[in-house]
């Protein structure tokens, strides 16, 4: 299987009935990676404590989750998913995926098993830096998401080490000072050196490219690492529809680029020239969100986005930023 | 991806989710033990050799997650040796970054397959960074999973690696059935029965069997270990393939949040739940001593008591130095002319109250012998006074504080401390609680 | 009926308050505001809080109030408040806003609809009023936001409180929460809006057993460490969760649909329907609009040939089909 309009039509792990918030791009990447995992083999989520968890398996009311409207017959189609505390994604699922190959070396298991994990940025990056790098450093056999909406949604958008300069969140707030000051954590670079046979930065705002992402994800030797940028509609404080929008334009701005490498062959990064002067204006992507309502405004006229007084050593030194991550993109692709 | 199929499978309805059998051939994973000790064997050994020779002898144990933790839980050292020198085996030893990840690894692979058991051990500073998962697993139903404890004070500022059972007793509320053993042939039938008390179907609970650190872990001594094909027929009886699906198995959902409304409920059929391991532990312990021939699980290890008889002065304690005072009693007893009894307490979560109220009914003075570190009177203090409420005639609780930090109790300090205890049967003790060391009160 | 009058009410006693409205939806900030109004009195005294589930924006959410002319020392849920706030229609569709307030009690709604109409509909034996929130936001805030006129309410409901005070505390919150100065003034203009188009009336409408409270009957069958089915979600209708007043519309009478799968693919609810198509792969045929579309508007961005527009809702009550959507 592959092909964007035949992922469409294939079935979902992720169902409707979710209580994310409307236009929640974990919702999206969810729906896709549900339809690509539709692909014969059983497959097992671990996931941490995130929205995405307290959101989809709320007992009695949501679970959110189960290829098919009824338990399905096919052993295949069938689904689990299992939550335990906010860091622990990864490990659950290396335990999991050793289970099973413990279970088939020993001819107790003879069908195929794929293992995914999906954490926050908050749950990857914070109090599960440990669990993410270890499992990666243990080459287990699993993919690895984590959906990066650069703040602790789930607890009340706060600072998480993902936030991007000069953000306002909850714990950085933007009034009397510039936002956030401390620059992201550099987590591509860090699943590259723990060991990761795949790294991708990637959201299904590039439809294409994030299937065959996920796709090949399953099959690499080692662990795949895929960081799916996820605007957040209600902690970036954007108006609705525009999700998907925000998330192409935050790749193609520079701030996170689409982004795909494995070990032994290089990377690239697509969509995403490494001259500012090809790539959209940083300010369109910042003009769109209140979270930056305090560094850029937009002309209630013309719907230029402007710089507001006062502000403008603070956006030349946002769009450097901007720069060094591209460079820094381009630099990690060209590693083996 | 192409698909792999074989094998019948039935899928059954639970209210868990769908559960499909024969996805998972657990008798190929019977047949996939190789024996450790194909006939009954003497073995003079440490107990955490004793633990690790138990857990390697379930069939059901094939990943075994974990992570150094000092030299008093040398327990991975032992299992990786013994997996590493078996040829042909079907074991796995799995080397974590941490406890956390232990404990983590251990609720993964205990919800894969929900008919393996999950074993690793710990101690001390170990257990607290497990906590966080602890205390999940405690409300989990993961019954599969079992952690050793090597009880430790819970030490930094200062440190130290001595034992005494702080750990296990300040985790009594993480939700484990917890059950203390002493001496290395109890410590090897303790670990072979935890798992079958944890995995009963109305019970569904992990399970921490412990013992003292250095007192026990690291003292050498002759036990009997029993044929792995013996230990397989003494699970299987009690072990019934679960009724939930595990993740492999299944078409489920582990570890759900769940709505405020239903919260307490949850709360409530944990506790329904741990306190039917009180009615199943003595039930499996005399299953374990008919098929054995040595005592099984129990509430407590009782010494001296003669019937319903009175006695004056009752010891209640736990550990290896409960025997020092089983040593000394005859003839302490004979020269103070004072009866005594004592009961080594075994199972300490959850506390088998009923049970020690009827045998301690008749008692005189029950003294009370803590060595875990503790705010105010004692855990076992509290435990026993909560254990006595309402009795008619109440016995009078003298509490004692030795072997703190892993001190060494020694027989004059048993002397002294039972001494404190003739003098409470005709007068108050002189303070709430006292604390003992090399026959002085300090 | 004797009609229960909130003020005196809480002179002598613990007034109760409680309301029930959408996340997001400003059922908090109109609580705090009241709560603040009262804080600013002498000797009066206030408790208040919000309850909410997991669920985002969108969801069912609960506001409480306690005001005294005594320090309040109750501490559990208000489950029989003689005062009660309807914020948004749809959030009566999964919670009974009037559950457990007593005979006479006061009900204030957001909505266009007539006291009278509200009352029949939803049983109401009390005294009722009824607000055109969303649309005096509309015309205001340029948004259907029916907080403001709530809160103006629900203090006409109890009575006695100087309008200038009520203005002041509700725009002090405003600017608390660095709302810009030009919005904070269309605030006071709805505010004062709000006061001219308030209508009450007493009804007694309610039939026995109506609003009972729920009694407690044990927690059910638990599974065991909350181990569950998957698909549960299917019981949880989240078009609810839709801005009230709104649907999602979908029209393709030209069959323009290229089959791009854009939509299908961006969806986050999943629920966008089609068909194999022997040309195009697929042709979209529409959504699940009255059961799982939240209304995110993803799908009306993104379709090239724009085939998904917002429509205007209005629930019919007096109807069995209980829904019409029109353009």
């Amino acid at each position: 299987m592959s092909g964007y309009k035949e992922t469409a039509r294939q079935e979902s792990c992720f169902r409707p009935g979710s209580t994310l918030c409307p236009g929640c791009m974990e919702s999206v990447a969810f729906q896709n990676i549900g339809r690509v995992t539709d692909n014969g083999v059983k497959t097992i989520f671990t996931i941490g404590t995130s929205c995405a968890e307290v959101s989809t398996l709320a007992f009695p009311n949501v679970v959110a989750w189960g290829r098919g409207d009824d338990s399905p017959d096919d052993f295949a189609k069938s689904f689990s998913i299992l939550h335990n505390v906010f860091e622990s994604a990864p490990t659950l699922a290396e335990a999991t995926r050793d289970v099973a190959d413990q279970l088939t070396s020993i001819g107790a298991l003879d069908r195929k098993i794929q293992v995914i994990s999906a954490s926050g940025d908050g749950g990857a990056f914070s109090i599960g830096l440990r669990t993410l790098l270890h499992t990666i450093h243990r080459r287990a056999r699993v993919t690895i998401v984590v959906l990066v909406n650069e703040i602790f949604a789930n607890t009340g958008f706060q600072y998480s080490p993902a936030t991007m300069p000069f953000a306002d969140t909850s714990t950085t707030p933007a009034e009397g000072t510039p936002g956030n000051l401390n620059p992201p954590l550099d987590y591509i670079h860090l699943a590259i050196a723990a060991g990761a046979g795949m790294v991708a930065q990637l959201s299904p705002a590039h439809g294409k490219m994030f299937v065959k992402a996920i796709e090949r994800s399953l099959e690499v030797e080692g662990t795949a690492v895929i960081f799916i940028p996820a605007p957040c509609i209600s902690g970036w404080k954007f108006e609705d529809g525009q999700t998907v929008e925000l998330a192409l334009l935050g790749a193609r701005s520079g701030v996170f680029p689409a982004f795909t490498w494995e070990r032994g062959k290089g990377g690239t990064v697509k969509d995403c020239p490494q001259d500012a002067s090809e790539r959209p204006n940083i300010t369109e992507f910042l003009g769109e969100q209140r979270r930056f309502g305090h560094l850029v405004g937009k002309d209630k006229v013309t719907g230029e986005v402007k710089v507001k007084p006062g502000q403008e050593e603070n956006m030349e030194k946002l769009t450097a930023w901007v720069q060094s991550n591209v460079d820094r993109m381009y630099s990690l692709a060209a590693m083996k | 991806m192409s698909t792999t199929t074989a094998g019948p499978v039935s899928r059954v309805s639970t209210p868990s989710g769908e559960r499909y059998d024969g996805v998972i051939d657990l008798a190929r994973v019977k047949a996939a033990h190789v024996p450790y000790y194909p006939t009954r064997e003497a073995v003079t050994a440490d107990g955490n050799t004793a633990a690790a020779l138990a857990t390697l002898q379930m069939w059901r144990a094939i990943l075994y997650p974990g992570f150094p933790i000092t030299p008093s839980t040398k327990w991975i050292e032992t299992v990786a040796a013994k997996v590493g020198a078996q040829k042909g085996t079907a074991k796995r030893v799995k080397l974590m970054e941490a406890e956390h990840a232990v404990a983590d690894y251990m609720v993964g692979a205990a919800a894969a397959c929900r008919d393996l058991i999950v074993s690793t051990a710990t101690s001390s500073v170990g257990l607290d960074h497990m906590t966080e998962t602890t205390r999940s697993l405690g409300a989990s139903g993961l019954g599969n999973v079992m952690i050793i404890d090597v009880y430790r004070a819970t030490a930094n500022f200062p440190l130290c690696i001595e034992g005494d059972p702080s750990d296990a007793l300040a985790h009594r509320d993480d939700g484990f059935i917890q059950i203390c053993a002493r001496g290395k042939q109890q410590i090897y039938d303790t670990v072979i029965q935890a798992p079958v008390l944890g995995m009963h179907a109305d019970v569904m609970t992990p399970t921490m069997p412990g013992y003292y650190g250095i007192k026990d872990s690291h003292r050498n001594a002759k036990f009997w270990v029993e044929a792995d094909s013996a230990i397989h027929a003494f699970q299987d009886k009690w072990i019934k393939e679960c009724a939930l699906p595990g993740t492999i198995n299944g078409d489920t959902a582990m570890g759900n949040c769940v709505t405020s409304r239903h919260f307490q409920g949850f709360k409530v059929a944990q506790k329904r739940r741990i306190e039917r391991a009180l009615e199943l532990l003595p039930e499996i312990g005399a299953d374990f001593e008919k098929t054995f021939g040595r005592p099984g699980l129990a509430y407590f290890d009782e010494v001296g008591f003669k019937g319903d008889e009175p006695v004056d002065v009752v010891v209640v304690s736990m550990g290896p130095d409960f025997g020092t005072f089983e040593s000394i009693r005859g003839e302490w007893s004979a020269r103070n002319n004072t009866s005594t009894a004592g009961l080594a307490m075994r199972l300490i979560n959850p506390f088998p109250r009923e049970a020690v109220r009827k045998r301690l009914a008749n008692a005189k003075v029950v003294l009370v012998v803590n060595q875990a570190h503790h705010s105010g009177r004692g855990h076992l203090t509290l435990d026993i006074a909560d254990a006595l409420a309402g009795l008619d005639k109440q016995p009078r609780i003298v509490s004692a504080f030795a072997g703190m930090g892993g001190a060494d109790v020694s027989e004059s300090t048993w002397e002294v401390m039972l001494d404190e205890g003739r003098d409470a049967i005709t007068k108050a003790p002189r303070q709430p609680y006292m604390v003992f060391h090399e026959g002085a009160r300090l | 009926m004797k009609v229960l009058d909130p003020r005196s009410i809480l002179e002598d006693g613990v007034l109760e308050v409680r309301g029930d409205g959408k996340a997001g939806g400003g059922l908090v900030l109109a609580f705090q505001s009241l709560a603040s109004l009262f804080s600013s009195l002498p000797n009066t005294h206030v408790q208040e809080w919000p309850f909410f589930s997991s669920a985002r924006r969108g969801a069912n959410i609960r506001s409480f109030l306690r005001v005294s002319a005594k320090p309040i020392d109750v501490g559990c849920e208000v489950t029989r408040p003689v005062l009660t706030l309807l914020m948004d229609e749809a959030a009566a569709r999964s919670a009974d806003f009037a559950e457990g307030v007593p005979h006479g009690g006061t009900y204030v709604i957001n909505t266009r609809r007539t006291p009278e109409e509200c009352a029949k509909h939803f049983h109401l034996s009390g005294r009722v009023l009824t607000v055109p929130g969303d649309d005096i936001g509309t015309k205001h805030l340029k948004h259907p936001i029916g907080n403001v006129s709530a809160y103006v309410a629900m203090t006409e409901a109890i009575g006695g409180l100087p309008m200038d005070e009520v203005v002041g505390i509700f725009l002090a919150q405003l600017k608390k929460r660095r709302i810009p100065e030009a919005l904070i003034e269309r605030n006071r203009d709805a505010m004062n809006a709000t006061k001219v188009s308030i209508q009450s009336g007493i009804f007694d409408e309610a039939r026995a057993g109506d609003h009972a409270s729920t009694r407690f009957e044990g927690y059910g069958d638990l599974p065991i460490g909350a181990q569950t089915r998957l698909r549960l979600a299917q019981n949880n209708k989240t078009s609810s969760y839709a801005r009230s007043g709104f649907r999602l519309v979908f029209a393709d009478p030209a069959n323009a649909c290229t089959g791009c799968s854009h939509c299908i693919v961006n969806c986050p609810e999943g629920i966008i329907t089609w068909e194999p198509d022997a040309e195009r792969g697929v042709r979209v045929t529409g959504a699940e609009v009255n059961t799982f579309c939240k209304l995110c508007g993803e799908c009306i961005e993104i379709c090239p040939e724009k085939l998904f527009t917002e429509g205007k809702y209005e629930e019919v009550w007096d109807d069995t089909h209980a829904e019409e959507v029109t353009k």
